[in-house]
């Protein structure tokens, strides 16, 4: 899966997954809440990733579906990246 | 200071959360003259009771006890008090009047009505936000309303510069994530004493994602009036009936008391107490009986009866025992508390131990009790 997404977004998110051993890759379709990602992290997690990244997700984005899998949170975040960049 | 000081100051306190004036079965001289006025006052601050206070001495004709520095600061607060509800009186008409107008149907909770039907209407009752309960579909309507009105949303007022500022992304976030309010609306003022008004509105008798779920259809069903006096006029206001009012106060209060998450920004207040004893103490025999069908035809008992057994600790009342809830108050599920992580949490000593803390409670792990998965169904 290397390649998909930079080194930056997989080493913070993997700051936010408690249940993901260091040596355990970071899966694509894996549910986020199975590697222990709970409602209050993943607005500390939204908020690193917009600092980090310097996006804001809009209001439409902050669900819970965007938070369920990694693919789903670097579809949503690589999407405004482009639209910051572009 | 010592014990018997600390134990006269709570003791006022308490009286003057439930009580309208002092109870004539109780001996005046035997606490008044103990009280430490400096630490009532800091206490008073805290749990945002200096109005309920100084309406309590007034009325009871004890304004002459507390020193004259003191005495002052009391009567202020409870007129700026006064002033800050009619005021808000006069907006929240503004408010549902235009919902009213476009077919929404809305019912004013909390401060703005409690203040006549719970306090008696002498602006005893601390007034923060004008809070509303709205059916959820009506959300978005209800924002393009409140802003036509002149209100703004995702703010915060920032009280160094005095100036609106954005909300907190984690703040924002929390809205989305946890749909069962909106936005706080603000409308900055000038000349008004006070810098904005706040239009809090609910869209959800319980909280989101909880497993205790009551349809808004059935609680907006059939709404009360109370007719508040104000400056110039007196003005009728929807509100919920009384046993929703009582369920909403008990699950709020539960919000508040039951989460880390509050828990570690903010310590309960006395007045949330006081406002579940005076609901219950307001309720016909007939409003028992259709609280008790309500609890149990939605299914809600466990946060019910966790709040009415606080309530009846601290305040001697017994609301458990009026309402049948026994069944749902093992000590596991009462000393619970539910984490930021979604595990739970446990708690030690008594609830009013808690309200008399300046500190949060020190939370330790626990098993998971009865009734907590419906708790925090949506915390994960």
């Amino acid at each position: 899966m290397a390649g998909e997404w930079p080194e930056e977004f997989e080493k913070l998110l993997r700051t936010y997954l408690p249940l993901l051993r260091d040596d355990d890759p970071l899966a694509r379709t894996i549910g986020l809440a199975d590697l222990g990602l709970d409602s209050m992290s993943t607005i500390g997690l939204l908020v690193d990733l917009e600092e980090s990244f310097d996006v804001q997700f809009p209001d439409d984005a902050l669900v819970p579906e965007t938070f369920a899998t990694t693919t789903s949170l670097w579809s949503v975040l690589s999407g405004l990246s482009d639209q910051t960049s572009g | 200071m010592d014990d018997t000081g600390a134990a006269a100051c709570w003791k006022l306190l308490e009286l003057a959360s439930i009580h309208d004036v002092f109870p004539v079965d109780l001996d005046v001289d035997s606490i008044l003259p103990e009280v430490d006025w400096s630490f009532l006052m800091a206490a008073a601050m805290r749990h945002r009771l200096l109005p309920r206070v100084a309406d309590f001495l007034l009325r009871s004709e004890l304004m002459s006890f507390p020193p004259r520095e003191y005495r002052r600061a009391l009567v202020l607060a409870l007129h700026d008090n006064r002033y800050r509800c009619a005021e808000a009186t006069k907006e929240a008409d503004r408010v549902v009047r235009a919902l009213a107008d476009r077919g929404v149907t809305v019912a004013c909770t909390k401060g703005v009505g409690f203040q006549v039907s719970l306090y008696g209407g002498l602006g005893g009752r601390y007034f923060d936000d004008i809070d509303l309960m709205i059916h959820p579909e009506d959300k978005d309507q209800v924002a393009e309303t409140v802003l036509g009105l002149g209100f703004q949303a995702k703010l915060d007022h920032d009280f160094q510069t005095d100036t609106l500022v954005e909300l907190p992304r984690q703040d924002v976030a929390m809205f989305r994530f946890y749909p069962d309010h909106l936005p706080h609306f603000v409308r900055p003022l000038t000349g008004y004493g006070f810098p904005y008004h706040t239009v809090d509105v609910c869209f959800n008798i319980t909280w989101y994602g909880a497993g205790w779920q009551i349809p808004m259809s059935d609680v907006l069903a059939d709404l009360a009036h109370v007719d508040v006096p104000g400056h110039d006029e007196t003005i009728t206001l929807p509100v919920l009936t009384a046993p929703y009012d009582f369920i909403f106060t008990a699950t709020h209060l539960f919000r508040e008391a039951w989460y880390e998450r509050v828990i570690a920004r903010k310590n309960i207040r006395l007045g949330l107490f006081a406002d579940m004893w005076r609901q219950w103490h307001r309720l016909t025999p007939a409003d028992v009986q259709d609280l008790a069908t309500l609890v149990d035809k939605h299914a809600i008992a466990p946060p019910i009866a966790w709040v009415c057994h606080h309530v009846d600790q601290i305040f001697g009342s017994e609301l458990v025992a009026g309402l049948g809830l026994d069944a749902y108050c093992d000590e596991a599920w009462l000393h619970s508390a539910g984490a930021m992580d979604g595990s739970c949490l446990k708690w030690t000593g008594s609830m009013r131990d808690r309200v008399r803390s300046a500190d949060p409670p020190p939370l330790s792990p626990a098993a998971e009790p009865r009734f907590a998965a419906d708790a925090r169904a949506a915390r994960r």
